[in-house]
């Protein structure tokens, strides 16, 4: 395959003298989605939070080969980097189609000039907004709800709510941290179909998760992590016969 | 699917609102009540320090309720901006020029501390505006050329505009009437842009916000130096109207009183500004007949409605409205009900 979308090399993140994640080099080519996997502790979480700027970490984040500065989220969203976290964080003052907005790349006219003196410009540039969020509500089920605040929604909604941010922001790589935490069997296998459908061959699609066959149904490559370090790498019926991760994963009986 | 939605309004919910029509109703409704009202001096007098107070705390209100920051500065603002009004009316000036540089020079210091904070979150913000009112304080005392002996500045002029001068409180009225509506106006314009949904998502989750792109620090500034605008014009009118300004006249007591009028009234909506500073100006005045107890009950006043309405007047109005609806609605699949039962 040709420049990974988005490659990371040696990440490390320290939290006092904890080595949270040591030097983890992974990497996204675009149209693929790649499954991170690993115990509790493993340095899943860690690693996405280093991705997207919210940890200050060591290492290098490189997007279609141009180097990108760790521990600046702002930046790094610029890059196209759009994340989803593993409890789903929906602004709860804020209608669902608000949440989608914040994202959509297009911020002209969005402080005090545009509200005053360039309200007409503004206007035309939020009405294309407004159609860009709701179009991407319809993509995840949620448009009937545009108008509907996050406490009202159910659990499942409030992720889909997470995604349609992400997508409102015209990802080129997405991140998404334990998905189907939280979700019962059928919604699991109705994210899984919607997370499917979003495939397309411009978008990279990094999913951390515990369920081995939703990973195993979404992801061409899997890299399992254990104490910070990636332990094996590979497509998902490799994974799973390497005895390393056996044993990492199912807590240390590699009996099986 | 598509159909359904190019058809349905895809303004969000805050652009449908009625705000210009509330803004133009309100202010009808204070130029034709407050007149009536004013019947006597005390009476005039309080009216023009709701208005007054309503200005501070609408712009109170876009630093705390909507940027979400802790700000015990406000009534510095509001006093930079009453001895910069007096000083430059002093020289003289027309009165429009002495409030429109009060604005400016307010609208300045505010950029300047808000970049020299930007990285002080809650409540180190809070301490460090709290820092700028005492420092505050000091200067105006001592900076006699600027505020007059101790910070005490006496004879500002009463407003003029184009040749006519306002001298009694019913005439002053109408000028901060004026201003007020046209306050909140802009206070609708921001509400009415993409800065209101920014500012709530770098308010409530500022991490989320940042992996979302929004520049947390530009909206906050932006929203603190128009709040403090509206203190300083707030202030400016204060001198002109009362012709003298000290450093007590906007004290910690005026301070924490901001605080009260936008949690009181409810801090989620600019309404809810205006309601919170006409219980500020009016109770006390009602409570001044129980001479000795008037500091107590006001106290237990507060306490009780802080326990009772957490989320302000205006938190009561919008619980009891959904209250309301949601019984409309039980009705309404009752009655449903019954229908399908009479036709089995």
């Amino acid at each position: 395959m040709t420049d990974p979308l988005l490659s990371t090399t040696d990440i490390t993140v320290r939290f006092g003298g904890v080595v949270a994640a040591n030097a983890i080099s992974v990497s996204v080519a675009a149209g693929e989605t790649l499954g991170i996997v690993g115990p509790n502790g493993s340095g899943k979480s860690t690693l996405l939070n280093a991705i997207s700027g919210l940890v200050p970490a060591s290492g290098r984040l490189f997007i279609d080969g141009r180097e990108v500065a760790l521990g600046n989220p702002q930046r790094i969203r610029r890059a196209g980097i759009l994340r989803a976290f593993q409890t789903p964080q929906c602004f709860d003052a804020l209608t669902v189609l608000e949440n989608a907005l914040l994202t959509v790349p297009d911020r002209r006219h969005n402080g005090l000039l545009g509200a005053s003196l360039l309200r007409p410009a503004m206007i035309g540039r939020e009405r294309a907004r407004w159609r860009r969020a709701m179009s991407v509500l319809a993509r995840v089920g949620l448009d009937t709800l545009a108008d509907a605040y996050g406490p009202a929604l159910t659990y499942g909604q409030r992720r889909r709510l997470e995604l349609a941010r992400c997508l409102a922001g015209e990802p080129r790589v997405m991140l998404l941290d334990e998905p189907s935490a939280g979700l019962n069997e059928s919604e699991t296998r109705e994210f899984a179909d919607l997370l499917a459908s979003l495939r397309s061959p411009a978008l990279g699609l990094v999913i951390v998760d515990h369920k081995i066959q939703f990973l195993n149904r979404l992801c061409d490559r899997i890299v399992v992590l254990e104490l910070g370090r990636v332990i094996a790498e590979g497509t998902p019926s490799e994974i799973w016969r390497d005895p390393r991760v056996v044993a990492a994963y199912l807590g240390g009986s590699s009996h099986a | 699917m598509t159909d359904h939605t190019a058809s349905r309004n895809t303004a969000p919910s805050v652009y449908r609102r009625r705000a210009w029509l509330s803004t133009a109703v309100f202010g009808l409704a204070v130029a034709v009540v407050g007149p009536l009202l004013a019947t006597g001096a005390v009476a005039a007098h309080l009216i023009n320090l709701w208005l007054i107070y309503s200005l501070a705390a609408v712009g109170f209100y876009l630093i705390y309720g909507v940027a979400g920051r802790f700000s015990f500065c406000h009534t510095f603002m509001m006093m930079l901006g009453a001895y910069t009004s007096a000083w430059l009316a002093a020289r003289p000036a027309p009165t429009l020029l002495s409030l429109a540089a009060a604005v400016v020079v307010v609208a300045g210091v505010a950029t300047i501390f808000a970049l020299a904070t930007s990285r002080a979150t809650h409540f180190y913000f809070a301490i460090a505006t709290l820092g700028l009112t005492e420092l505050g304080i000091i200067i105006f005392r001592h900076w006699h050329a600027f505020t007059g002996p101790d910070g005490v500045r006496n004879n500002i002029d009463y407003p003029e505009f184009f040749g006519v001068t306002l001298r009694s409180n019913r005439e002053i009225f109408w000028l901060l009437l004026v201003v007020l509506v046209l306050g909140i106006l802009g206070v609708v314009m921001v509400e009415r842009s993409p800065m209101r949904r920014e500012a709530i998502a770098a308010r409530d989750l500022p991490a989320v916000a940042a992996t979302a792109g929004l520049p947390a620090t530009k909206i906050q500034t932006q929203l603190f130096v128009m709040g403090s605008a509206y203190g300083a014009l707030a202030g400016a009118l204060y001198g002109h109207w009362q012709g003298f300004v000290s450093t007590a006249s906007f004290g910690l007591d005026v301070a924490i009183g901001i605080f009260l009028m936008v949690v009181l009234g409810g801090s989620q909506s600019v309404w809810g500004a205006v309601i919170g500073a006409g219980f500020y100006v009016l109770v006390p005045e009602i409570l001044s007949q129980f001479t000795r107890l008037q500091t107590l009950l006001y106290g237990a006043l507060l306490v009780l409605i802080l326990i009772v309405f957490p989320r302000g007047f205006l938190g009561l109005a919008s619980d009891a409205v959904a209250l309301a609806r949601r019984a409309g609605r039980a009705a309404r699949a009752r009655d449903a009900v019954g229908v399908e039962e009479v036709r089995k």
